[in-house]
């Protein structure tokens, strides 16, 4: 990967540190990468193409990546401060409030978000991400993790 | 602006010759289609290579215009990969080796060109699985890639 081509997408990681933590795969996407999984992508494309819970609806809107979420433990919280005893997952959406990416928080109370069919990447904060690419950040989730 | 390439056989190596500044998506498309001219795929007719060209050539932009992007949707919707789309079954087999040599997002524009989907459900977002899905369902049509 290109530093320079990342940081030329995302203007905003030339402002903190951030590291890449893998090679490009077509494996996995930012959805999967956020629940742990690295062999499937998960995404309610309208070809029906990709893996979603058939009893969710199958669009992009927010509320869609929220309910999948919530599936799996996850209730909406209002920040994106490291918090003992929950893990958080940072929904972006752009300007029409479609899901656009979803970021992890890591238990150093940095993020990781895979990019798209690209790399992994650590970055220090969601704002990192925030542009034209992915859009802004839309909703935070938390969830209780067992020790 | 002129350039002449070799193309060595056994490395993939080119040398370009003159006065030349070529970006690194163009040195890409470059090596996309001398690769394509020395691959056992042998065009049959100007036509074909004619699309082989353009496909290669509307690949490498929209690859590079959805680089780090995980909706689906943009993915797909990107103004280079509809035009792959409008390019119709002919560019069909030209996907086909493309998913063979570099599993990509190419699952939208097969469906919508072919109309099919040998996919099952099981294997949705399996990348390897819906790869090996659609390069089976080639050959069986009897698509060379």
């Amino acid at each position: 990967m290109s530093f320079e081509k990342l940081e030329e997408k995302f203007p905003n990681l030339k402002r903190e540190s951030y590291r890449i933590t893998s090679e490009a795969t077509t494996q996995y996407n930012c959805i999967a990468w956020a629940i742990e999984k690295d062999d499937l992508v998960w995404w309610p494309d309208t070809m029906d193409q990709y893996s979603w819970p058939q009893d969710i609806v199958r669009e992009e809107g927010l509320d869609a990546f929220i309910s999948f979420f919530r599936r799996l433990g996850y209730e909406v919280c209002d920040d994106d401060l490291l918090e003992r005893g929950f893990e958080k997952i940072a929904l972006y959406v752009d300007e029409n409030a479609r899901g656009t990416h979803a970021a992890k928080q890591l238990k150093n109370g940095k993020w990781t978000s895979k990019l798209g069919p690209d790399e992994d990447i650590e970055h220090d904060t969601l704002i990192a991400l925030v542009g034209a690419k992915l859009g802004v950040i839309g909703q935070i989730l938390k969830c209780p993790v067992t020790s | 602006m002129s350039t002449v390439l070799e193309i060595q056989r056994d490395s993939f190596e080119f040398e370009f010759e003159g006065n030349l500044a070529l970006s690194e998506e163009h040195k890409k498309i470059v090596f996309w289609q001398a690769e394509f001219a020395q691959s056992c795929y042998s065009p049959a007719s100007r036509q074909e290579e004619n699309i082989g060209q353009e496909f290669y050539k509307l690949a490498v932009q929209w690859r590079e215009e959805t680089r780090y992007l995980s909706s689906i949707s943009e993915i797909s919707m990107n103004p280079e990969y509809q035009k792959i789309i409008g390019m119709g079954g002919e560019v069909v087999p030209f996907i086909l080796r493309e998913l063979k040599q570099s599993p990509a997002y190419w699952f939208w524009a097969l469906k919508a060109i072919t109309r099919v989907d040998p996919v099952p459900v099981q294997h949705k977002g399996n990348i390897e699985k819906m790869t090996e899905c659609w390069l089976k369902w080639g050959l069986g049509q009897g698509y060379v890639f």
